[in-house]
């Protein structure tokens, strides 16, 4: 494996703050980033659905394996090489529960989230055209 | 030469004694940990090896020094075995603490490189068709 996708949610003000942490750190696996309705998204990867996109963040693998929620956080992880150890951790199944709650919870009020602790997005025009 | 300066001198070559010991036994078989660290990069892990026992024989011998000082007076035998026994047992509390710390420090780092050759902690929910490689 040498690389992975994450497409996130680039007008949420927490997944940006997210992504720009991620794009910091060294990494073992090549870590790239797509906005939701980038051009990029729809030719790289033409078969995902918009729906679940939006729903929860999603991690593509170079050999077309879909990782969604958590388990997509996870990928982001296991590409870091200071926090390799943290993918693991979270995947161990007295955690698993918990942490798949949590990431659900966050996606839910990822807008509300980024209103209320002042994180601007990437995307502030799209963010603009959401709140009017 | 009185009671005291004999505890002393006992004390010492105890003291560097045990700490000689202890950081031959943490050069010689720590060794291997940091080769694992270090991606088996032999000189970097001998060079990290001497530099930590250099730095584990400051903190020891320094402390060691610092604690000889006492207000005890002994007169007899008796007595210094007394004193050496507490003085020496604290001085192999703090040599144990460092002892286990620097376990902990090796034995982490080593984890740490070993994750750099472990497999996915999941497996993909999902299949869709790889990407084209982009030019």
């Amino acid at each position: 494996m040498k690389t992975l996708w994450l497409i996130y949610d680039d007008t949420c003000g927490l997944c940006s703050q997210v992504k720009a942490w991620l794009q910091d750190q060294p990494t073992l696996i090549e870590l790239k980033f797509l906005p939701i309705r980038s051009e990029q998204l729809n030719q790289l990867f033409p078969n995902l659905n918009r729906e679940e996109l939006n729903r929860a963040v999603t991690v593509v693998d170079d050999r077309g394996g879909v990782y969604r929620g958590s388990h997509a956080w996870i990928m982001c992880l296991y590409a870091l090489k200071n926090h390799r150890i943290w993918a693991y951790r979270f995947a161990r199944p007295t955690w698993q529960p918990k942490v798949e709650a949590f990431c659900e919870w966050l996606a839910i009020r990822r807008h509300a989230l980024s209103e209320q602790f002042h994180l601007p997005p990437e995307n502030d025009a799209a963010e603009e055209g959401r709140m009017k | 030469m009185s009671p005291i300066v004999t505890a002393y001198i006992i004390y010492l070559l105890i003291s560097i004694g045990l700490t000689y010991w202890v950081a031959r036994t943490l050069h010689q078989n720590g060794r291997i940990f940091l080769v694992d660290a270090f991606h088996q990069n032999e000189p970097l892990a001998d060079s990290v090896n001497h530099l930590l026992v250099v730095g584990f024989y400051l903190i020891n011998v320094g402390y060691i020094a610092l604690a000889l000082k006492t207000g005890a007076h002994p007169q007899n035998v008796q007595e210094i075995i007394e004193l050496l026994s507490e003085k020496l047992g604290v001085v192999l509390l703090v040599l144990g603490g460092m002892h286990f710390f620097n376990l902990t420090v090796f034995s982490k780092m080593r984890k740490k490189a070993l994750t750099h050759h472990w497999m996915p902690p999941v497996q993909p929910t999902g299949q869709i068709p790889p990407p084209i490689p982009q030019p």
